[in-house]
């Protein structure tokens, strides 16, 4: 498979599973609050947790197809943003010993995935 | 002289090292709280700290001793930063945490708390040095590795996330980077004992 199919493809399977874990994720958020406490409930809560697998299951394809090159610069990628989000929540853990409000952990996941694109892209424009 | 001395020398010197630390330490914990405050209480609060002094210079010894040694003096130079770090970290955090609490609320109370960020980030600069230093195959475990921890905290986020739509309570910042460090530290772990 050629460069340009498996990025295509990649593409499309992150944004079906992507359409798929919303679906899910406001289902689940609308059946919840009308449910009684008990493990009906705590299963609905918790199934969004199966497309996000899904997502995880076709990043883990997309690193498998790719080239050794790519691979690196995705690891780097992901190496980077780790120690970024490390250094973000350390800090404002801090924060919070100042009198700032505790943040769901709902919070870190678009986070990690905005300091990921944001390095993507420095790293597309540096390399011009 | 021979392998089998040296290294029985060197394994001598690291239990000599080890008596001192648990003798120094004995002390400490029994005599602690019976002296009054003063320079001998100091000293002996001191005392377990000293012994490793003997133990740096016997891992000092072994690194010069032995050329295959060479290379671990790049772990050995990792260490050594990475413990400067962490001391300043634990020093400006200690203070921080005596000055912030009784300020009045304002940005100084806040810069104050905040400041151990500061050689937090010292950390980070010794972990990438790091990184700089290790060979292509040694980066590329390093990476993997971290990117696998990056994944199991990506995850557990997400879970807590759901839980807490289930009604557990909102907790601290400071739960990703123990996560994501011990996720690390398993990682690194289980790949040495599966020998990958």
């Amino acid at each position: 498979m050629n460069k340009d199919k498996i990025t295509t493809l990649y593409r499309l399977e992150l944004l079906g599973s992507l359409l798929f874990y919303f679906l899910i994720q406001f289902s689940s958020m609308a059946i919840e609050r009308a449910m009684p406490e008990g493990i009906g409930r705590t299963l609905v809560v918790f199934s969004p947790m199966a497309p996000f697998l899904l997502m995880i299951g076709v990043v883990a394809r997309y690193f498998g197809r790719v080239d050794e090159y790519l691979r690196l610069k995705i690891l780097e990628n992901w190496g980077m943003t780790a120690a970024i989000t490390g250094v973000l929540t350390f800090t404002y853990s801090f924060f919070e010993s100042a009198g700032f409000p505790r943040l769901s952990m709902c919070t870190i996941m678009p986070m990690m995935g905005a300091v990921s694109a944001l390095l993507f892209v420095a790293g597309r424009i540096s390399s011009r | 002289m021979n392998e089998r001395k040296i290294w029985d020398r060197y394994l001598v010197v690291m239990l000599g090292v080890l008596c001192l630390f648990t003798l120094a330490l004995a002390t400490f914990l029994k005599m602690d709280r019976h002296m009054p405050e003063g320079i001998v209480r100091t000293m002996i609060l001191v005392s377990p700290l000293v012994a490793l002094l003997p133990f740096m210079w016997a891992v000092v010894r072994e690194v010069r001793r032995d050329e295959v040694l060479h290379t671990r003096k790049i772990w050995f130079r990792y260490i050594a930063e990475l413990s400067a770090a962490f001391l300043i970290y634990a020093v400006v955090l200690t203070i921080s945490l005596e000055v912030g609490p009784p300020m009045s609320k304002g940005i100084m109370k806040t810069l104050v708390l905040v400041s151990p960020t500061l050689p937090f980030l010292l950390i980070v600069w010794a972990v990438a040095r790091q990184f700089r230093r290790m060979d292509e195959y040694v980066r590329l475990m390093a990476l993997e590795s971290i990117a696998i921890a990056f994944g199991v905290t990506a995850g557990w986020v997400v879970t807590y996330g759901f839980m807490e739509n289930a009604g557990y309570p909102r907790l601290s910042m400071f739960n990703v980077w123990m996560v994501m460090m011990s996720a690390w530290a398993v990682v690194v772990m289980v790949r040495g004992i599966a020998g990958r």
